[in-house]
């Protein structure tokens, strides 16, 4: 699936874009409910993930390549790794926020879902990109 | 000798009135554009619809996958559904917790009438 801009989100980018409100670095959060993204999402929608060892991913402005061809992407891949065998905590896609204020920029269900982090050192990689379309 | 004096008539050349010719009153023209208000109603990833198995959202706009989903708003099934097979959904259609905030103005321009 395409990552979805929910409305809130939507409105962040616009007035970054015209200099009406400064933008914020974003942080990356795995979520454990069934959601589907949508329009009406806002971050209240989703229930971060908690399994041991779980940290969310600041994206940090300066760590994103240049835009090229309408597509931007992060210069590294994240790795969200569990440290402790334990209940399963099933894992549907992530989640990003402003660092800041908290306020979902966008969200995306992996079609794979759903993901069983389990035991120690599961991972779930990702490397964020953002494509305007 | 007798004199005679005549008086010349010399015309006198009229003076020209000066040509004036009024320019013509312009009333400046002014433009303005006027967007018109914007309510989404194209098909979208992340729209929610309607289908004949219930409300949900479209997944894969490309691959026609709608996720489908109970009174939670939580996904509970997939269902493969063309665009003629379903229609945008409505706001009262929306479950509960996935509207949350949700002004009906705002509502109205993402097209959930």
């Amino acid at each position: 699936m395409a990552l979805n801009f929910p409305d809130v989100g939507e409105n962040i980018a616009l007035e970054a874009l015209v200099n009406k409100t400064a933008p914020q670095d974003l942080v990356m959060r795995l979520y454990s409910n069934n959601i589907t993204p949508s329009d009406t999402d806002v971050t209240a929608t989703y229930t971060e993930a908690t399994f041991p060892g779980y940290t969310s991913a600041p994206l940090t402005g300066a760590n994103w390549n240049a835009a090229s061809s309408g597509s931007i992407t992060y210069g590294s891949q994240l790795t969200f790794t569990r440290n402790a065998t334990g209940a399963t905590e099933t894992i549907y896609g992530y989640f990003v926020t402003q660092a800041s204020s908290g306020i979902l920029v966008y969200s995306e269900r992996d079609a794979s879902a759903p993901f069983s982090i389990t035991n120690n050192t599961d991972q779930l990689r990702i490397t964020p990109i953002i494509t305007a379309n | 000798m007798n004199w005679k004096f005549w008086k010349k008539e010399v015309p006198v050349p009229k003076t020209e009135e000066p040509l004036v010719i009024e320019a013509p009153i312009v009333t400046p023209a002014v433009f303005t554009h006027t967007q018109k208000a914007v309510y989404k109603s194209q098909w979208r990833n992340g729209m929610w619809v309607m289908t004949s198995k219930g409300v949900g959202v479209i997944f894969d706009l490309d691959n026609n996958i709608v996720h489908l989903v109970n009174e939670l708003g939580e996904t509970v099934n997939a269902l493969y559904a063309l665009p003629i097979q379903m229609r945008q959904a409505t706001l009262a259609e929306i479950p509960g917790p996935r509207k949350v905030g949700l002004a009906p103005e705002r509502a109205r321009q993402l097209g959930y009438m």
